[in-house]
């Protein structure tokens, strides 16, 4: 059987439901510590994974990283200012005189942990979430869903082909703006008229495909026959075991 | 005639509509017989029910929405309604008008085989299935490319494919040719035809017939509510058919010569013909036998009369409204973005390139090209929405140093898509606006009175109140035309205007198009695939190859 996946670099091959599920445990394994290193290594470790194990660009892990850099900043900041119940404006109110630049150092001190472990938690999460979605073709985990999380058929494929509309609904959408322009009807950013018509398009578009769909014999009930299954082999149960259990052994150790 | 043949699709006693309270049935006592392993063109007038017709053949209607009041519909002797939707495609394999609308999947195979498994085909043959599939229509190199890299002509042969894949016995196709260029048409009629071959049978719904001439077996006419009104019409006998297209207001096809596009137009004897087609319409007309005097009514402003009058070359005129003199103009995406500099144009697939042309107002010039040359993106490069290096000047000022605000108080637009175009939730409301803006001080029953005017001439009337989704293809597009036409800008830019419009509907557009571009002086550039209608309404054609503008001469020169 010719597989669709023959070339593919290991990270995109794991399972991806158990790469969901790891993700997701990771993800509730860091949110109940304030680990700096270990939020650090997480996130170094998926950036390694993704460009040397992935096929992805690494424009696009840029891309994600920088609004996720920008969040991890104002939360450092707040950390720094605001943690442990009592701000360093409240410091500075109580504080006099000389030993008003002491006591904002020491708050900031005491804030600086916490803070720093606030924002890396944030980047580690970012990576997790970038590791996750680059590595995975949005076709094989719904698949994957299907036959591994049960997913209704018929969602499934819904949503598949939602998402295939998704780019064009923003050629739609400026489509729709200069259409009013022309018309001599001002649209300036958000335009609810033009949202407004643009929903309409896209209740049509997704009727048509729907129709489309079914016409090529696709029904939510019917049985149906699949050219590939995945399945949970011995390697992604190592994948999961390996990732929970370093990031648990980790917390431990540190 | 089909007594002897068996079968493929029988219908009989329709009668179906899209509300429950609605008023008028859609299909109305609507019946249909086609014979297998024939090519069968359905043609008729746009908004006759002829797509609803397929819907509910295909069982997509009333499942999806919609009253089906009476009638049976059996598929190769079996009734519909036993037939799993796996089955139906088994049996009738539809393909629409809208080519970015029927993918499920990201690339050729995975849809193929996404097909596939909806029929509980075993997995294991699936591969041989694909493999002979992309070896019949030779698209081996398609499979595994991502669709929206396809062209549209690609992806409906895409779909046809698909149904090959499946294995459908009667193959049933919505308007093919939809925004596909005369040459990706070619080529899906040559797979169809050996489709046929196979014994297939293909059921085809089609406002014109030229394409068809030539590998059609059988022609019939619907008319008012989906009901036949002739078949059993061959290429032989359709002669005898021809005050019945001119009633009905379909377009009669001509026989194509190679040449016919080239002189069409300017000859004495097309222009007798059309004059002779109008006659006899309006004749129809008198006598009381055209359907419904709502349809839109020709405007018989001398056709004949026009045509010769008509300036044998009007390029170079003196004054011009229009200066176009491009360095590059790139297909949108195709040039990188860089940060904090000007996109390099010259590093995008260009589109144009060193071209100069103008155009002077009262003119009306059609642009032909394949589709995927880039008329649509001139157009979008006239209204500053693509860049460009070189220069554009509308009446005399640099498009740059035009405010959007003033520049489309000037340059009016009507988009390929119609659904794109419309601003209000109903078909009144549409040209009100229009009319609105432009003429401020208007009372609003002047205002209604003028809008129902327009909308009684292009026949739309009786739908004044309804949404304009709820419109068919071509009276969306009639809609989109008029509303643009309800403003005053000086220079009209019409994208595929009379695409799916039955042959009275364009001619009404084009003469009304004409009349305003002739009395007001308005400059009007259209694009289309249809030579012969370029070459009736237009004074100069433009046709865009290898990245330039060419004249009629040049391009026919080369040959």
């Amino acid at each position: 059987m010719e597989t669709i996946n023959t070339k593919k670099r290991p990270m995109s091959r794991i399972n991806p439901s158990v790469k969901a599920l790891t993700v997701l445990v990771l993800v509730l394994l860091l949110a109940f510590q304030y680990n700096t290193l270990l939020n650090l290594s997480v996130l170094a470790v998926c950036l390694l994974l993704l460009f040397f194990f992935s096929d992805t660009r690494k424009s696009s892990v840029v891309k994600i990283l920088i609004p996720a850099a920008a969040a991890a900043a104002g939360m450092f900041f707040m950390g720094l200012y605001y943690a442990r119940g009592q701000s360093v404006m409240d410091q500075l109110q109580t504080s006099q005189g000389a030993a008003l630049s002491y006591a904002v150092q020491t708050a900031a001190a005491r804030n600086l942990g916490s803070a720093l472990s606030l924002a890396t938690r944030i980047l580690a999460f970012a990576g997790l979430g970038s590791f996750f979605v680059l590595s995975t073709d949005p076709e094989e985990f719904i698949s994957s869903l299907i036959h591994q999380c049960r997913l209704p058929v018929k969602f499934a494929y819904g949503i598949l082909a939602a998402f295939h509309l998704v780019p064009g609904i923003r050629r739609e959408y400026d489509k729709i703006k200069l259409a009013f322009r022309t018309r001599g009807i001002p649209v300036r950013g958000l335009s609810a008229k033009a949202i407004f018509a643009m929903l309409v398009n896209c209740i049509r578009w997704s009727d048509s495909v729907a129709m489309a769909m079914e016409s090529r014999g696709f029904s939510g009930a019917d049985p149906r026959t699949y050219y590939q299954i995945p399945r949970v082999r011995w390697y992604d149960a190592l994948f999961f075991l390996v990732c929970v259990g370093s990031v648990l052994g980790a917390s431990l150790l540190f | 005639m089909t007594a002897a043949m068996p079968l493929a699709v029988c219908a009989s006693d329709l009668v179906f509509r899209y509300y429950e309270q609605g008023k008028r049935n859609i299909l109305d006592h609507a019946g249909l017989k086609i014979p297998q392993g024939k090519i069968t063109v359905l043609t008729g007038s746009s908004g006759c029910g002829k797509s609803t017709l397929g819907l509910v053949l295909g069982g997509l209607l009333p499942e999806n929405g919609g009253v089906l009041e009476s009638g049976s519909v059996s598929l190769f002797g079996t009734p519909l309604e036993s037939l799993s939707p796996a089955r139906r495609a088994g049996l009738f394999g539809m393909m629409f008008q809208n080519p970015d609308l029927q993918y499920c999947m990201d690339t050729l195979r995975r849809e193929m085989l996404f097909c596939l498994e909806n029929l509980q085909i075993p997995p294991e043959e699936m591969d041989e299935r694909v493999r002979r599939t992309a070896a019949f229509f030779h698209m081996e190199k398609l499979l595994d490319r991502k669709l929206q890299t396809l062209s549209g002509g690609e992806k409906q042969k895409g779909i046809l494919a698909c149904l090959y894949a499946m294995e459908s016995r009667c193959l049933f196709l919505d308007e093919p040719f939809a925004n596909l260029d005369p040459a990706s048409a070619g080529e899906i009629l040559e797979s169809l035809q050996a489709l046929r071959d196979q014994g297939r049978t293909v059921l085809v719904i089609d406002h014109r017939l030229d394409y068809w001439l030539d590998c059609a077996d059988e022609f019939q006419i619907l008319g008012e509510g989906g009901r036949v009104l002739a078949q059993g019409i061959t290429r032989d006998n359709l002669a005898e058919y021809r005050p019945l297209f001119l009633q009905e207001g379909i377009f009669y096809p001509e026989e194509k010569t190679p040449d016919t596009g080239r002189r069409r137009g300017v000859s004495p004897a097309a222009n007798d013909l059309r004059a002779d087609a109008d006659d006899s319409r309006c004749a129809a007309k008198a006598s009381g036998t055209a359907a419904d005097g709502s349809r839109c009514a020709v405007k018989a402003s001398g056709m004949a009369s026009h045509a010769s009058e008509r300036p044998s070359d009007s390029s170079g005129a003196a004054v011009s409204s229009l200066a176009v003199d491009i360095r590059a103009l790139a297909r949108p995406g195709s040039v990188k973005k860089r940060l904090f500099r000007k996109p390099a144009l010259e590093d995008g697939e260009l589109l144009l390139a060193d071209t100069r042309v103008s155009f002077a107002p009262g003119t009306i010039t059609a642009i032909l090209g394949s589709s995927g040359s880039g008329k649509t993106t001139f157009f979008l490069a006239l209204l500053k929405q693509c860049p460009f290096s070189g220069e554009i000047r509308v009446e005399g000022k640099s498009l740059a140093e035009y405010r959007p605000k003033d520049l489309y108080a000037k340059v009016g637009i009507v988009f390929q898509n119609p659904a794109n175009q419309f601003i209000t939730q109903q078909v009144e409301e549409e040209i009100l606006t229009s009319i609105r803006i432009w003429n401020p001080g208007l009372s609003q029953e002047a205002l209604k009175e003028k809008a129902e005017a327009m909308l009684d001439l292009y026949g739309l009337k009786r739908y004044r109140n309804y949404s304009p989704y709820m419109l068919s293809q071509g009276q969306q597009r009639r809609l989109a035309v008029l509303s643009v036409l309800a403003g005053q800008q000086r220079i009209l830019l019409l994208d595929e205007p009379t695409y799916g419009q039955d042959y009275r509907s364009s001619q009404a557009m084009m003469s009304q198009i004409r009349e305003k571009a002739e009395k007001e002086k308005l400059t009007v550039l259209f694009t289309t695939h249809d030579e012969a209608l370029a070459g009736q309404w237009a004074q100069r054609r433009l046709y865009l190859r290898n990245r330039r503008f060419r004249t009629e001469e040049e391009v026919h020169g080369n040959h």
